[in-house]
């Protein structure tokens, strides 16, 4: 009997939901804390040059 | 779901009333920014004081548009999830409690008998009707959370092992730091200051009624945004046409905003007298407590995004965000929450500038902080609000919805437009640039001595952000209005999106139980705010007599004698 | 927790580290002579707006705020001065910022509030009102004008 190189239907998705890695969000995240640090540090060090 | 006509009507109005008053709202908006801009040097326009404006601007978009749709969206989430629907007449009362307070203060503040903005900060003094109208709003929008919770009780003992949904934890979670927070400004209002507002008490301490203002005001802001919240977990991750990465993420998100939302306020009131630097600083750290949660579903959600882009096919790290159905009319709704999103970003941020302690004096009441939030309560809060208005509203009445095709560039036009906007505040606050001021008269009027052309651009900025902004609204408008007008043609039902979680993660009993959150939150509210009630008591001097806005000289009340 | 993906718990502990990050910069910037207003009981000697000298370099200033202006309305003090600024209110609530120097106070009716800022650079540093006021709240704004030390 033929085994069917491709996945098909629900199989499919269900190795999809298997592999699914959240690099692309983990990426976002960072970029997310490294524009949160460049605003607070923006701000700490205006705040510093005040004092 | 088929939902009984009185439901229904309930909910119409819930939505119909606050987006009427909602245009009041957004004209006084626009305004501000032409006032300060110093396209006009006046202190009213069209017989409306600048100050007035800003008060109704305030109540209005930020306080009564928020509340009323925080009980429709509960109604509505009660409802579908739980599948039994309020009790008739605890919710019809909870509405006309609403409604007579909001015209109640409405007509103090056109009337300009309360231009006191929504903070009402004593020793200013409103009309009694204003007081009284705003206690009667809160009252009214809790009255829902008791019929919830009943319902929610009795669905929990007949399916104790079913995972409660997130929605509903949600929505019960929020009204319980709804009804929390406002136990201390009904106090401030119904005792300290309707009495003195009346002339039966002279005086008024005003440290401590700030300090139960911003108990309430800070988790005002949680109140406002869990709707979003509710929306970004269990709708947005289906409409992108995916899941979401983690249900449990979305619990744990909940119980820790139950924890961190109310005993942080006193980081509105870092540069006041009389509150110890103890308690500033113990409460700035549970702010960033209050900040991890919205961290977590950051994560979350660009996961839950991801995992939608990559089924439509993006093969690169961050590709997912160009494969999302930003512009697809039939799903309007994601346009709404994808665009408070965005704005999200830069509104967190600097919200977490704001907590930090020292820092907060580069930023307290200068124009920076509404450029904060207006990226918050305008951004996420305010578009999830006029999407899923416009949602509900055309699925329960069987309507579609009236020029699908310029509904779904309104959110973008927002973002644009509020982005510009919160640019020229935000650079404008750090150059000293003050909020709550109509800069016009002096700072922005070449011909006086106050004039600061530092200011002329960022102002400028600022109205150019709002004629963006206001010409958005304005399409909302006649989109929302133009669907009440339409024809039926389905079938009128109670309908959400549903997204399935990615993981099927087994019911967690500590994160599908309230009681042990509920207990811990009380004992972080006693810690952080014993110590603050009892400074804000004990430290100042005399209390204050009232004044009106526009008389240095205080009112003569039965008590206090002229000298 | 044990089923709570293993990225979330990296978001959290990231999430974590960077807060404490920001703590330690606050708490440093604090040991730099920076910190939140003090808490000063109240005593009605502070409604009598003064200057005082205390010696060559050092200043206390009772500042009153009051609808719609301050006074003193005009502080002159020379380069290198350090002031304590102690400020109240006569009536609303107001502000008082001088936004080049990280001074931003609440001015409270019965209460006292203080900062102590040391003026290197000369120039005119403006006192603005910040807090909503009543009606002329948009003119209310003051100055410490800090004057060249010249060299004998």
């Amino acid at each position: 009997m033929d085994k069917p190189d491709i996945l098909t239907g629900p199989e499919k998705d269900q190795l999809f939901d298997r592999n699914f890695k959240p690099r692309g969000a983990i990426a976002f995240f960072l970029l997310l804390v490294l524009l949160g640090m460049i605003f607070w540090y923006g701000i700490y060090f205006l705040m510093l040059e005040r004092v | 779901m088929n939902i009984s006509k009185s439901l229904k009507r309930l909910i119409y109005w819930e939505l119909g009333i606050p987006l009427t008053l909602l245009t009041i709202g957004i004209y006084h908006g626009l305004m501000q920014t032409i006032f300060r801009a110093g396209v006009i040097h006046q202190s009213s326009f069209a017989h409306l004081d600048y100050y007035q404006g800003l008060t109704l601007h305030g109540v209005i978009n930020a306080v009564v548009l928020t509340s009323y749709f925080a009980v429709a969206f509960g109604h509505a989430t009660i409802t579908f999830y739980l599948k039994k629907e309020p009790h008739k007449w605890v919710s019809w009362l909870s509405f006309w409690l609403m409604t007579i307070g909001t015209v109640m203060a409405a007509w103090a503040m056109l009337a300009g008998k309360a231009s006191v903005l929504y903070t009402f900060y004593p020793p200013l003094k409103a009309h009694p009707l204003f007081y009284l109208g705003a206690a009667l709003l809160i009252v009214g929008s809790w009255i829902p959370l008791f019929s919830w919770a009943n319902i929610y009780t009795a669905w929990k003992k007949e399916n104790p092992q079913t995972k409660t949904p997130l929605a509903v934890v949600g929505t019960l979670v929020n009204f319980t730091i709804w009804f929390v927070c406002t136990l201390a400004v009904a106090y401030e209002v119904l005792v300290l200051l309707l009495p003195w507002a009346m002339g039966w008490k002279a005086t008024v301490n005003v440290t401590l009624a700030r300090t139960l203002f911003w108990f309430f005001g800070h988790a005002l802001v949680y109140f406002w945004l869990l709707p979003a919240y509710i929306m970004y977990y269990t709708i947005l991750p289906k409409l992108a046409g995916g899941k979401l990465f983690s249900d449990l993420a979305g619990r744990i998100s909940l119980f820790l905003f139950l924890l961190f939302s109310v005993p942080v306020g006193v980081h509105h009131q870092f540069s006041d007298p009389s509150i110890s630097r103890g308690i500033k600083m113990f409460q700035g750290l549970l702010t960033f407590g209050v900040a991890v949660p919205s961290f977590i579903t950051a994560f979350t959600l660009a996961a839950s995004l991801e995992y939608a882009g990559k089924k439509r096919g993006s093969k690169t790290l961050l590709g997912f965000f160009a494969k999302l159905p930003y512009l697809d009319a039939s799903r309007y709704l994601f346009a709404y929450l994808i665009g408070g999103l965005i704005l999200f970003i830069f509104g967190g941020l600097t919200g977490i500038v704001n907590a930090s302690g020292v820092l907060n004096a580069v930023v307290h009441n200068t124009a920076w902080m509404p450029g904060h939030f207006h990226m918050t309560v305008a951004g996420p809060v305010f578009l999830s609000i006029i999407g899923m208005s416009l949602f509900l509203y055309s699925g329960l009445s069987g309507k579609p919805v009236f020029l699908p095709r310029v509904n779904v560039i309104i959110p973008y036009l927002w973002v644009i437009g509020i982005l510009i906007f919160s640019t020229g505040l935000s650079w404008g606050g750090l150059i000293g640039e003050p909020r709550r001021t109509n800069l016009g008269m002096t700072y922005l009027n070449p011909k006086n001595e106050l004039f600061t052309p530092e200011w002329v651009p960022t102002t400028m900025l600022a109205l150019a952000g709002a004629i963006i902004m206001t010409f958005a609204a304005l399409l909302f408008f006649i989109v929302f209005f133009g669907t009440m007008l339409r024809k039926k043609t389905a079938p009128g039902v109670l309908d959400f999106p549903v997204t399935e979680a990615l993981h099927d993660e087994k019911r967690i009993p500590l994160f599908d139980t309230f009681k042990p959150w509920l207990l811990i939150m009380g004992i972080v509210i006693l810690l952080a705010y014993i110590p603050a009630f009892i400074n804000a008591n004990k430290n100042p001097g005399p209390g204050a007599p009232p004044f009106t806005p526009a008389n240095p000289v205080p009112e003569q009340t039965a008590q206090t004698s002229t000298p | 927790m044990s089923t709570l993906d293993p990225s979330e718990k990296k978001v959290i502990g990231i999430t974590g580290g960077v807060l404490a990050l920001f703590i330690f910069s606050i708490l440093y910037a604090m040991g730099r002579n920076n910190e939140l207003p003090a808490c000063l009981p109240y005593d009605k000697a502070y409604l009598e707006p003064k200057v005082l000298q205390l010696d060559e370099k050092t200043f206390q200033v009772y500042a009153v705020a009051q609808m719609w202006q301050f006074q003193p309305y005009q502080i002159n003090i020379p380069a290198g001065s350090e002031v304590d600024f102690f400020v109240t209110s006569k009536d609303v609530v107001h502000g008082f910022n001088i936004s080049e120097k990280n001074v931003n106070l609440t001015a409270i009716y019965g209460n006292i509030n203080k900062t102590t800022v040391k003026f290197e650079k000369p120039g005119i540093y403006k006192i603005t009102c910040h807090e909503y006021c009543g009606v002329g709240h948009q003119a209310m704004q003051a100055e410490v004008i800090v004057n060249e030390v010249s060299i004998k």
